[in-house]
């Protein structure tokens, strides 16, 4: 057990970075400087490791949620100090049982912000900097900063938003890709008892995208069920919060509360005569209030497990001390134990990494109606009708569409004017679709002088 | 591989990055757009001669609209308007059709709500919407919603006939 002369980290902890205690990194140091059974083939024990999780290695973590705890916590006490949250969310009464840097005065503060407080009050020289933002609200220069990003993100729409950003951020030499500009990104997710935990390194491995189907479809009660033909619980309990909610006004025109009881009482009761009337059984108090307040069940120890293992990635590839997951691995504890890892291919047609940008050189000065020849008298390209289109200002502008003719005669105009007047700027992402290609091409815009 | 990655990495310490250009979230093509890009290319082609697209905005290929004039079938002589909206994060989720039109069938209620499997995220019996799937798989249409259209067709074929050309007559010329 500790040494009684060894202080705690619980004691004051307001030493600096510069003031590690004796024995303070032995835990780590027993990884990094010796040689062992299981390193790395190119692993060769140095001080330069540690020293490098200590002072430079600036670590991404998104989501503070159930595996972001966890995720900070095994990460500060493995001696990462630089490290960045990003988490959109508030703290609710239901995360208290797991979310465990919360307490019941933190309720409706940002996840971020408590999150890092704990962290920097507990562990002596972390600096964990939070971020109340969406990722969306970030651009590749935030990004481009992290040695390593790992997500505790609960939609998929924003793990395929993250993937995409990593993607842009690639550069390529004449084709071959650039490994400094590879960030890894270990991506965990958990529901319940089950959980996986991956590494992806973009342009590399197999993104989220060449995955996509392993995603089971999401719940969403469709209306026609819902008003007309329920069978489970739930339906009779959406029927009430959805439909009779707004028309019987049993608390005048206030919004449905997931924390008020009396709100819930009520729908709880109305779905219980619903579900007599088409003999459905499992309406209970409790049930309501997870779908009224959409609660999908969590359990503490998926996410210790899911974490732990997404940790382990991260000092893995941040030390290139040991060889790193290849990359895929589930858990499942509904009955007994299970794991399986496997290698996630890439997809042939991913939608997302399959393709490098073309490069298309053209002065700023060029007309649209050039861009037009070139990609139908080229050689290698010869297409026959191609459609362009762009982002400007995160919304599509349509360039050129022939095949359609409403809209063909609207962009006909763009062929005479110029690239820059059109609004394109060096290093833009044109989108070409065209008979002759099965899915859209992507073209990067490089302005000659 | 991985090594190496890591070690560039550790040189630069966090470097500023190189300047590739304009490749900010503001200018980045979307997963959806770039879908559209090339679905909406090839509409027209994908279209059966009954059916006419209209862009009200040429620079919004998410939103435009469909005119379905059936050339068979008890919809005959009716000209149907729907309109349909991708959500950014198709393809994950499906788009969303709705039928302008006020019209008397089993699927389709009399405020325009359309009830099709494919529409849906989540189907038990795997007719929903996969992102496997794309605008061309919807333009081929037949859980009824309207459950008095689908009763009155079950009940009184001829009824329902003459109700659907009354429809047609009030709503749809």
């Amino acid at each position: 057990m500790a040494d009684a002369e060894e202080p705690m980290a619980v004691d004051g902890g307001h030493r600096d970075g510069g003031c590690d205690w004796d024995g303070r990194w032995n835990h780590v140091k027993k990884f990094l400087e010796r040689p062992g059974p299981f390193t790395h083939p190119d692993f060769e024990p140095s001080t330069e490791s540690l020293q490098f999780l200590l002072e430079t290695c600036k670590i991404l973590v998104i989501g503070a949620g159930g595996l972001g705890c966890e995720l900070l916590k095994n990460l500060a006490l493995s001696g990462f100090r630089l490290i960045h949250v990003v988490d959109m969310d508030t703290i609710d009464v239901s995360n208290l049982n797991r979310q465990f840097l919360f307490r019941s005065k933190d309720v409706g503060r940002p996840k971020a912000e408590v999150a890092a407080d704990f962290i920097n009050s507990r562990i002596p020289g972390c600096k964990v900097v939070p971020h109340f933002k969406k990722i969306q609200d970030f651009d590749d220069s935030f990004y481009r900063q992290f040695h390593i990003i790992v997500c505790g993100l609960d939609s998929i729409i924003a793990r395929r938003w993250m993937n995409g950003m990593l993607i842009s951020l690639l550069s390529y030499e004449d084709g071959v890709l650039d490994p400094s500009s590879i960030i890894p990104l270990i991506d965990g997710g958990t529901e319940g008892l089950k959980g996986n935990a991956r590494v992806i390194l973009p342009g590399m491995t197999a993104c989220i995208d060449c995955t996509l189907e392993l995603y089971p479809p999401q719940i969403n009660f469709p209306m026609c069920t819902i008003a007309s033909m329920p069978r489970l619980p739930e339906h009779c309990i959406e029927y009430a919060r959805i439909l009779q909610w707004p028309k019987e006004k049993a608390f005048g025109d206030t919004s449905l509360d997931g924390d008020n009881p009396e709100h819930i009482q009520w729908v709880f009761e109305r779905a219980q005569e619903r579900a007599a009337e088409f003999n459905i059984t499992g309406v209970t108090y409790r049930l309501t209030q997870g779908v009224v307040k959409r609660i999908i069940p969590a359990v503490a120890s998926t996410n210790a497990v899911i974490a732990a293992a997404c940790a382990t990635e991260v000092f893995k590839i941040a030390t290139s001390a040991y060889i790193p997951l290849n990359n895929y691995m589930v858990f499942n504890d509904v009955d007994g134990l299970y794991t399986y890892t496997f290698e996630a291919e890439r997809k042939e047609n991913c939608s997302a990494c399959s393709q490098v940008p073309q490069d298309l050189q053209f002065s700023p000065s060029a007309k649209l109606q050039e861009v037009l020849e070139y990609l139908t008298e080229n050689a290698s390209l010869q297409m026959k009708s191609p459609a362009i289109t762009t982002t400007l200002e995160g919304k599509n502008k349509t360039l050129y569409l022939q095949s359609v003719k409403s809209i063909e005669e609207r962009t006909r105009p763009n062929l005479c004017k110029t690239l820059k007047e059109l609004g394109l700027s060096d290093g833009q992402e044109l989108a070409v679709a065209d008979v002759t290609t099965p899915q859209t091409v992507l073209f990067k815009l490089n302005f000659t002088t | 591989m991985l090594t190496l990655a890591s070690k560039l990495k550790r040189d630069d310490g966090g470097k500023a990055g190189r300047a590739s250009g304009a490749s900010d979230s503001a200018h980045r093509i979307s997963i959806r757009d770039r879908l559209l890009t090339k679905e909406v290319a090839e509409l027209e082609t994908n279209l059966p001669s009954t059916c006419k697209a209209s862009f009200p905005d040429e620079d919004k290929l998410h939103h435009f609209q469909l005119a379905v004039s059936p050339d068979e079938g008890y919809y005959q002589s009716g000209r149907f308007q729907f309109e349909v909206d991708v959500p950014e994060a198709y393809n994950m989720v499906p788009p969303k059709v709705r039928c302008l039109t006020r019209i008397w069938h089993p699927n389709i209620t009399e405020n325009g709500e359309i009830c099709l499997s494919l529409l849906r995220e989540h189907s038990i019996d795997g007719t929903g919407w996969a992102p496997t799937r794309t605008l061309k798989d919807l333009l081929n249409f037949d859980d009824p919603l309207n459950i008095d259209a689908a009763e009155h067709h079950l009940r009184d074929k001829e009824d329902f006939r003459n109700k659907v050309q009354d429809y047609i007559k009030h709503y749809a010329r």
